[in-house]
């Protein structure tokens, strides 16, 4: 009972996180009004981003897991307080107008929920034993029970005298250990395989309705001939999103490879990887859709929080910057916006940067010891 | 991906790899390609039927009806799918160059991410919706989405996690022998001398950050082997268990070759862990119990752990390994380093 009520609180506070997290980056972006699911997915990303940063300083510096969970412990309540300070006022606005916003979505949105719940529902209770969890999930139980970051083999339990650039440099699966770390009782496995992969299921679906908000824009509803009266700003977008989600829902449950996206949503959702495939890559599409509507106002930062995010997941990170490379630099050579060229390369840098590092370790220029 | 090589396709690889990679789920690469051409030329074909002017009575006039709208449409999306389209197969899905990058990157047996980058399930979802979407009547899009799944439903399998589905038994979703057999070791291991001995040994040493620190931290943790069903389990409900196998090694042995990595009997390391498991199952008559105690020394394993009615207990009781129980089905032997 107290793990089942330990997890209910991770998963609570964690999405609280990041939806403070979101709204502080909304404040200083200077936007008021903003859906909070929207405000929660940028959130996560720029989160995710800080953790990567602050993980590897403590790892590469030897720092026991503990350091760690002290330092994310006092960033997540800084983040929680002065997400409050900047965002109850666009939350209470949003919740006044939650009635009106609901009523822009159709049936479809009903379906989308029941989706969602199943999904979540269907990860909690998901086992999986293969090779790979065992890596992934070992390698947060084995920091917590060792108090150390990454010095000890995930699948053996045997010291290790180099860092695996392979593994060292993405930090996600730290994470959960800094959360046991912090909610003490909280199994690892538990938090690795359930709670997280909730959340990750939640923001899979999230990242996919962005890209469905960015793929049918209202505007788009402008040139259509024949118009709907009933329908009222924001309906359009939000009725072919929804829609939209049911399709990826759908596909996703009818992937019948291992290696398709909806293998890696349902089975593996608690991996880098997967959150590489399923929430990095819709949100990178997301971006790349408005940068071609030329709608996007700042496309450029959230790329950058995106990658960011993507470094912390996984070394697959390759792909998202693949991705971006492949979206922006045609756009750039047919329009010929030469001067968005520099903005691309920053928003790009952490994965740049964790491939010259990779590139460095792999090829001996670098020695990271997990000793001194 | 597993069983296809660069070596064996040589310029169709990428062909190989797709086809392994979409399975019967092609529909939905088809789908993504119809689109993008529909999306790109319907726009093109519908424009030269309204260059034709219309004579328009001001009462049905609607603003933004019949302006030029500069607004976006479907073929940006379709245009940006299809640069990525054309960008993957000059790139990494160029048969040409694939056969140069592919193995210097080390991604031959990973390689199926580079199809995430081409977004057919979210391009064939998008076509879909704007299929549907496009109808007026709510209820024939209803009809159609139903009509839709269902056809989907009809030509493709179901996502095999999907299938394997179980629920399960306890709040760690492991097998519920994991902690049981965990437990029992760790009771068993905390009474012998190696445990006194590697305890005694951590608390001498104040340094953490040593390299001293990390090989007694590892040693104060028993060394064992499990059979490979819930092998994998093992570290995650329990990680002050040691294992024997790593993940590569374990994998291998079962006959699972999708790692890319083989060992054959020039592989010590390899070999020496073989020999043990094949003494714990009795899978190599000709192993003679002098050779399986040598592997044991010298990989200084500490416990075995097999299914009750699969165990080797004879042989492995005549090598100096000691029954220290049943428990859950499982039955564990004790190997002591000192005889």
């Amino acid at each position: 009972m107290t793990v089942l009520l330990l997890s209910a609180a991770a998963l609570v506070v964690q999405l609280f996180l990041f939806l403070c997290v979101g709204s502080i980056v909304m404040k200083i972006r200077g936007r008021q009004a903003y859906a909070l699911s929207q405000a929660a997915l940028t959130g996560y990303f720029v989160w995710f981003g800080l953790f990567e940063v602050i993980c590897l300083i403590c790892e590469i510096s030897l720092l026991p897991l503990r350091t760690l969970s002290l330092i994310m412990a006092a960033a997540a309540g800084a983040a929680i307080l002065l997400g409050l300070f900047a965002g109850y006022r666009s939350w209470i606005e949003a919740m006044n107008s939650l009635r009106y916003r609901l009523s822009l979505h159709g049936i479809t949105f009903v379906f989308l929920m029941l989706a969602l719940a199943a999904s979540v529902a269907f990860v909690i209770l998901y086992s999986d034993a293969s090779a790979d969890s065992g890596w992934y999930v070992g390698e947060a139980s084995t920091a917590l029970a060792t108090n150390t970051i990454g010095r000890f083999d995930p699948s053996t339990g045997t010291a290790t005298f180099r860092f695996q650039a392979r593994y060292a440099l993405n930090c996600f699966p730290y994470h959960n250990a800094v959360i046991c770390s912090l909610l003490r009782g909280l199994p690892v496995i538990v938090q690795a395989r359930s709670v997280m992969s909730a959340i990750n299921m939640i923001m899979s679906f999230l990242a996919v309705y962005a890209l469905g908000l960015s793929l049918f824009p209202d505007e788009e509803e402008k040139r259509a001939k024949i118009r709907s009266i009933r329908n009222r700003p924001g309906s359009y977008s939000r009725r072919r999103a929804d829609l939209f989600v049911m399709m990826v829902f759908v596909i996703n449950l009818l992937s019948s490879t291992i290696y398709m996206p909806g293998i890696f949503l349902y089975m593996r959702s608690y991996e880098g990887k997967a959150l590489i495939v399923n929430v990095v890559i819709p949100a990178v599409l997301a971006v790349g859709v408005r940068m071609w509507h030329e709608m996007e106002e700042d496309p450029m930062r959230n790329l950058f929080w995106i990658m960011a995010a993507a470094v912390c997941f996984s070394a697959s990170s390759i792909m998202a910057l693949l991705l971006s490379l492949m979206i922006v630099l045609p756009l750039i050579a047919v329009r010929g916006k030469w001067n968005r060229l520099i903005p691309l390369i920053c928003a790009c840098s952490p994965v740049l940067a964790w491939g010259i590092v990779y590139y460095m370790i792999q090829h001996g220029m670098i020695v990271l010891r997990t000793w001194r | 991906m597993s069983g296809i090589t660069l070596k064996e396709h040589g310029l169709t690889f990428v062909w190989a790899c797709l086809k392994e990679y979409l399975g019967a789920s092609w529909p939905f690469a088809l789908i993504f390609a119809v689109g993008i051409a529909a999306a790109i030329l319907l726009p093109h074909i519908r424009r030269k039927k309204e260059a034709e002017l219309e004579i328009v009575d001001a009462k049905e006039y609607v603003p933004g009806t019949y302006e030029d709208s500069p607004g976006p449409d479907a073929s940006s999306a379709a245009w940006m799918f299809l640069s990525i389209v054309i960008f993957c197969a000059l790139t990494v899905m160029n048969p040409f160059l694939v056969r140069i990058l592919i193995p210097r990157l080390g991604m031959t047996t990973v390689y199926y991410r580079f199809f995430w980058i081409l977004p057919i399930t979210f391009g064939a979802a998008a076509w879909l919706t704007r299929a549907v979407g496009s109808l007026r009547k709510k209820a024939i899009q209803a009809i159609l989405f139903a009509l839709i799944c269902a056809g989907l439903a009809f030509l493709i399998p179901l996502n095999p996690g999907l299938k394997n589905l179980r629920i399960p038994t306890n709040v760690y979703k492991t097998d519920g022998a994991v902690p049981v057999l965990c437990d029992s070791i760790h009771k068993d291991y905390e009474q012998t001398a190696a445990y006194q001995k590697a305890v005694d040994k951590l608390s001498r040493t104040t340094d953490r950050s040593s390299k001293k620190w990390l090989k007694r931290k590892a040693k104060e943790y028993p060394l064992c082997v499990f059979p490979y069903g819930i092998e994998f389990a093992v570290r995650q409900y329990d990680p002050t268990i040691r294992l024997l196998f790593n993940r590569n090694l374990r994998l291998f042995y079962e006959g699972n070759t999708s790692t890319g990595i083989a060992y054959n009997q020039k592989h010590k390391r390899y070999m020496r862990r073989k020999h043990i498991l094949d003494a714990m199952y009795g899978r190599d008559p000709e192993l003679t119990e002098e050779a399986f105690k040598k592997a044991m020394k010298k990989t200084k394993t500490q416990y075995l752990i097999v299914e009750e009615q699969l165990a080797n207990g004879g042989f492995l009781v005549r090598a100096g390994c000691t029954q220290v129980g049943v428990t859950a089905g499982y039955t564990i032997f004790r190997y002591d380093q000192n005889l």
